[in-house]
């Protein structure tokens, strides 16, 4: 299949299911390499969105991931990515400082999300953020 | 996001001058691992308003880091 795009879906778990979701990635592929991301995703109405970023809480859910976890999918087309095709999740280990994190909060929400304490704010930074 | 693969720049934490000289928004991710052609060694993160110019951004700190400065 020719697929249009790949999107992913980041999420934070804490012990006592605490959670957070990111914005939607689209991660662009160079010769079956990630040479770039994007987030949140271009041109990705809300729906679809949220559909993601719940499918992804209810996997780090069901698999009791705490730290971070990431699902992908491949978007046949533009506008509406197909989550059930593709689905690969994994588990990272926690608090690396290597995630793919749009913020510097994000340290803190992964890192929160280990100890258990409250999570950040998962929001890509805006311009004149901190 | 915009990854850095290892390219003809051996010392990459010289080479982060220019970048941060040239965009104060950037953030960087060196690894610390042996620049060898093609293996992932950092990465580059920013944000901006506008998609396009701050993919520009990132893409050119990920390339000069590559030894392209003319990216």
């Amino acid at each position: 299949m020719d697929f249009a795009r790949e999107l992913s879906a980041l999420v934070v778990r804490s012990p006592s299911g605490q959670a957070a979701a990111y914005p939607i990635s689209e991660s662009v592929q160079r010769n079956g390499i990630c040479v770039e991301t994007i987030t949140p995703a271009p041109e990705l109405d809300d729906d679809h969105a949220i559909a993601a970023q719940q499918l992804a809480l209810r996997i780090a859910h069901e698999l009791g991931v705490v730290g971070d976890a990431g699902c992908g999918a491949d978007a046949a087309s533009q506008t509406g990515p197909s989550w059930s095709t593709s689905l690969r999740c994994d588990r990272t280990t926690p608090a690396t400082g290597r995630s793919m994190e749009p913020t510097r909060r994000s340290s803190r929400t992964i890192c929160g999300a280990v100890l258990d304490l409250p999570l950040g704010d998962p929001a890509s930074r805006q311009h004149g953020g901190p | 996001m915009a990854n850095v693969f290892g390219g003809s720049i051996d010392d990459l934490p010289s080479a982060l001058l220019h970048c941060f000289a040239r965009d104060r928004r950037l953030r960087v991710q060196l690894y610390g691992k042996q620049v060898r052609p093609g293996r992932k060694v950092g990465h580059v993160t920013t944000f901006g308003d506008d998609l396009d110019q701050t993919r520009k951004r990132a893409r050119h700190a990920a390339a000069y880091l590559m030894g392209d400065p003319n990216a």
